[in-house]
């Protein structure tokens, strides 16, 4: 994995946007396919007689057409799926590390230490995110980048709980370092 | 609109085949290396969507590849 992780360092939470946000994307994109693939066999209903024939010197153009239409929306599908699945946010014991997709060839991966975290707060708004209980949160820190945002993750609060307390008990790991040296 | 001859009309279709399928051949494989460089060691979810992915889209090559001689030879 590229992510290098300190020696004592353990991985606490992995979290993903809630999987109906890809399920939203994903059903328009299928949709979408039904409709390219489905066009022709509406068009031989639809069409008058006097236009079949001039139309089906056409058949093998428009099957190629139908089948390279296909596939490109396989490839946005394919895309769909990875920018859901790797926008990662992970909380370890030291630090929250977030990996955004943008694209397939552009990357952001960044991390925050627990100690410069100063403020946590979680946003849930619209009506299937409040039943479905999925939302933002977001992490000030003293860094440059100043706000650090996991996007649409289920349990946002239950989230927020585990970084405290994750940040909570390494400042208490330090400071006992600390005072054994 | 004299242009568009049965020869014209087969070289967009090789040129359309061709350029999709770099576009998806890209994707596929740029999609692979950052699954690889960013899924769990032991995420064997992953692996079997990408291969999902892989296998389709050779499938969607096929399919292309027959579609392409039918046009081009004037099935």
């Amino acid at each position: 994995m590229e992510i290098e992780l300190f020696k004592d360092e353990r991985i606490i939470l992995l979290c993903r946007r809630h999987w109906l946000t890809f399920f939203f994307a994903a059903f328009n994109v299928l949709i979408l396919m039904m409709a390219v693939i489905g066009a022709p066999f509406f068009l031989a209903v639809l069409i008058p007689e006097r236009l079949v024939s001039i139309i089906s010197v056409y058949e093998g153009l428009m099957f190629l057409a139908v089948v390279l239409a296909v596939e490109m929306l396989w490839v946005v599908l394919f895309l769909i799926f990875i920018d859901y699945y790797l926008d990662v946010w992970i909380v370890t014991d030291h630090r929250l590390i977030f990996v955004e997709l943008h694209g397939i060839f552009s990357r952001t991966v960044s991390s925050v230490h627990l100690r410069n975290i100063q403020d946590i707060s979680t946003d849930i708004h619209g009506i299937i995110p409040t039943l479905l209980g999925f939302g933002n949160i977001r992490a000030e820190s003293a860094a440059t980048q100043g706000e650090f945002i996991f996007k649409q993750v289920p349990n946002p609060n239950a989230i927020k709980d585990i970084i405290l307390k994750a940040k909570e008990e390494f400042l208490v790991k330090e400071s006992a370092g600390a005072h054994k040296d | 609109m004299n242009f568009i001859t049965p020869a014209f009309l087969n070289g967009m279709a090789v040129i359309a085949f061709l350029v999709v399928q770099c576009i998806v051949g890209v994707t596929i494989i740029v999609g692979r290396y950052h699954f690889k460089a960013f899924a769990l060691p032991n995420d064997t979810r992953v692996k079997r969507v990408a291969t999902i992915f892989t296998y389709g889209s050779l499938i969607g090559l096929v399919a292309a590849g027959f579609a392409l001689y039918a046009v081009v030879s004037g099935l």
